[in-house]
């Protein structure tokens, strides 16, 4: 009888927690996954965006595309690797080629992010005042759907967390959980809820659904070609769809290399202005994707 | 062509097609849609090399408001750049750029041809990169200041003064044949060079509407202009947040000047000292700029159009903000000549200032920008508004509407006294 009792307990403490832990704890695993995959890494990124249209289940552009590609490299830096560098070159569309961009971000709310821009129809580096990440509003990411908040991490604390469900979600095992940012953080986020749906096994996301601050559905982003890599589980793509406007992005990792071999000094102002120094490193971080 | 038929009715609103409240099966992926990307997107996805080449061609119009509408622009460019690695530590860039004056253009008729043509090379360079060091041999422009729109250091390259008011700042630069080199180190860095034969503004040809007023034409010119070299050293460094920059150079003036002799008119360029800092602060997402200059030696006219040399200070302070996406800019430029006497032309202190208001719509592609500049202590502002559209990733389409106010006849702008001007630009870039 006791036992059975104890059974009983357990399967109510179980059925408020994924398979012993909290929604909070599966969070945290999935933005120090997200995290592993920002240190080291070399990528080639395409967005692609577009107004789009829809027939039965399929979605399609109805317009042109406008496609960006961008060339990064990351270092996380500092005490417990929790500040960061990061270089990205825009590669299309011509309008934009050569455009150079460097920030220096930092996990104290009180450092200000540090950032640069070289504009070579300007000839010269721009400094830019980003304020701190705390400051600063999402803003869209090169004109995509994408906004600076869909791309963070780090801030899982600013947010509390409910399961709503376990199952399968496409052939994979995955916890549906809401997200909800804490009174703070409400003043910065466009979203009022979240709901993630989350690998169990892989502690990556697989979809989100997003909500304004009405209650409204609002993006909704798909998680596609999750590979392993270096050890880590990565989409290759992952699909936006903002369901107020019918536009969409579609961001394509063309080439990626996560612990790559980075000279912080590549890092610098230097790679802004000095061309040939910065293809040359370039050049070597390009031969270190597999 | 009329210039009407260039201005694009550029702002447009999406309609927002909200959805409403959708109920979920959170474990069901009915509600999924899949994705068919075009095949234009899944090549540019393959794309990893990129063309060292890019191109624009673009075509603008210009007409003169505020009495009977005149065409005073009417031309066509073509830029052709290349940039890209020659080896494993060098790297080149072109820059060229060649304009069609078409009939109707002041520079074509000033000329009384049907139309006129003329070509700049921007930038034409080689770059090696050797360990803490980088060279750079070849036309180049080297922008030292961080207030931008003032030449308080900014002076290093001639500049284009055609039509002043209305070339895009980024146009503006003359490249000149420099060798530079710039050396990096953890929190400290170096930029010196040398240009053996400096260039000078290139200014409305005599006859042009924007031609300056000239007393003397008709008098012989000679023209005893220096063959001197330019040089100068720029260190830079980081003091906590702020960046500061310290310049030393030796420089040619751009813009010559003219004194009244008994053979005529001498036109000479005194060389000068360049002394100077550079300074950038941020405040969260505001960042305070200076520029302080003190250059020797710089010409001034007096009455009888004889010519003397004064030290003179120059400072400029800026300050850029970005409020909820609001980009807002303002800078003042203070110009004092140091131990003015009577009798000379102009004013012992003057100076400029810049506004600007920029913001962009429409998921990036639409910009719309406003901007003051003024002159202090002389009559004379500068009011404009712009809007530019990117209609997709080749075409860009551009208004810009210039109300002129110039009532001092001893302004360097005084040629663009009341003029309001109404421009339209396409451009395609690949």
């Amino acid at each position: 009888m006791k036992a059975t009792f104890t059974l009983i307990c357990l399967a109510l403490f179980l059925s408020g927690t994924a398979l012993g832990q909290s929604a909070l704890e599966v969070m945290i695993k999935v933005d120090q996954a997200s995290k592993a995959l920002s240190d080291s890494t070399f990528s080639v990124m395409g967005l692609s965006t577009c107004k789009f249209g829809k027939t039965k289940k399929r979605i399609k552009c109805v317009e042109q595309p406008r496609i960006k590609q961008i060339e990064s490299v990351q270092l996380d830096t500092g005490a417990g690797k929790l500040d960061s560098k990061a270089l990205s070159i825009i590669l299309e569309p011509a309008s934009e080629r050569g455009i150079g961009m460097l920030s220096f971000s930092y996990d104290d709310p009180a450092k200000d992010t540090q950032s640069w821009l070289y504009l070579s129809a300007l000839g010269k580096v721009k400094r830019m005042a980003s304020g701190s990440e705390e400051d600063a509003e999402p803003t869209a990411v090169f004109g995509s759907e994408f906004t600076t908040e869909d791309m963070e991490t780090g801030k899982v604390k600013q947010y509390s967390y409910k399961i709503l469900k376990k199952g399968n979600y496409k052939n994979r095992p995955v916890w549906v959980i809401e997200s909800t940012p804490t009174t703070q953080r409400l003043k910065k986020t466009r979203y009022s809820k979240t709901i993630l749906w989350i690998d169990q096994e892989r502690f990556i996301t697989l979809k989100v659904q997003t909500f304004d601050k009405s209650g409204r559905p609002y993006k909704r982003m798909s998680f596609s070609k999750i590979k392993p890599l270096a050890g880590h589980w990565m989409a290759h793509s992952i699909l936006i769809i903002n369901q107020q406007t019918n536009r969409l992005t579609q961001m394509t990792m063309t080439n990626v290399a996560l612990n790559v071999t980075v000279d912080e000094a590549f890092l610098s102002q230097r790679s802004l202005t000095d061309f040939a120094f910065r293809e040359q490193h370039l050049k070597g971080l390009r031969k270190q994707i597999k | 062509m009329k210039p009407w038929t260039f201005c694009v009715l550029l702002l447009g609103l999406f309609s927002q097609a909200a959805f409403g409240e959708e109920a979920f099966d959170l474990l069901s992926d009915d509600d999924d849609f899949s994705f068919e990307a075009p095949a234009s997107q899944a090549e540019t996805a393959q794309t990893v090399e990129h063309s060292p080449l890019k191109y624009s061609l673009d075509h603008s119009a210009s007409v003169r408001l505020g009495g009977p509408a005149e065409m005073v622009n009417h031309r066509s460019g073509l830029n052709l750049e290349y940039a890209g690695p020659l080896s494993e530590s060098t790297y080149t860039k072109v820059d060229v750029t060649g304009s069609l004056y078409w009939s109707q253009d002041h520079q074509a008729k000033t000329k009384k041809k049907q139309f006129d043509a003329d070509g700049l090379i921007r930038e034409a360079w080689v770059q090696k990169s050797d360990g803490q060091l980088s060279y750079k041999l070849g036309f180049q422009s080297i922008v030292w200041g961080d207030v931008e729109g003032s030449q308080a250091t900014d002076t290093l390259n001639p500049v284009d003064n055609r039509e002043f008011l209305f070339v895009d700042f980024e146009d503006v630069r003359i490249g000149q044949g420099t060798l530079s080199v710039a050396g990096f180190g953890d929190k400290f860095s170096f930029e010196a060079f040398v240009t053996p034969t400096p260039g000078y503004n290139k200014n409305p040809p005599t006859g042009s509407i924007y031609a300056p007023a000239n007393p003397f034409a008709g008098l012989p010119v000679r023209s005893d202009l220096p063959q001197e070299p330019e040089y100068g050293f720029r260190g830079k460094g980081k003091i906590g947040l702020a960046e500061a920059a310290l310049l030393l150079a030796k420089l040619t003036p751009n813009q010559s000047n003219f004194e009244l002799t008994s053979a005529g008119l001498l036109e000479t360029a005194a060389p000068f000292w360049l002394v100077g800092l550079n300074l950038n602060y941020p405040i969260g997402q505001t960042l305070l700029k200076a520029d302080v200059g003190y250059k020797t030696d710089q010409g001034i006219n007096n009455q009888t159009f004889g010519l003397v040399h004064k030290d003179r200070l120059d400072t400029a302070l800026g300050i850029e903000s970005t409020i909820e996406q609001h980009s807002i800019f303002a800078s003042v430029t203070v110009n004092n000549v140091m131990q003015w006497e009577p009798g000379l032309v102009g004013k012992p202190q003057s100076g400029y200032y810049n506004l600007g208001w920029s913001k962009a719509y429409l998921h990036d592609d639409l910009t719309l920008n406003l901007g003051g500049f003024g002159m202090l202590n002389a009559g004379g502002q500068i009011l404009n508004g712009q809007a530019q559209y990117q209609i997709n990733d080749q075409w860009q389409v551009s208004t810009a509407l210039f109300v002129i106010q110039v009532t001092d006849s001893d302004s360097p702008f005084y040629a663009f006294k009341d003029e309001h001007r109404l421009e339209c630009k396409a451009k395609v870039q690949f």
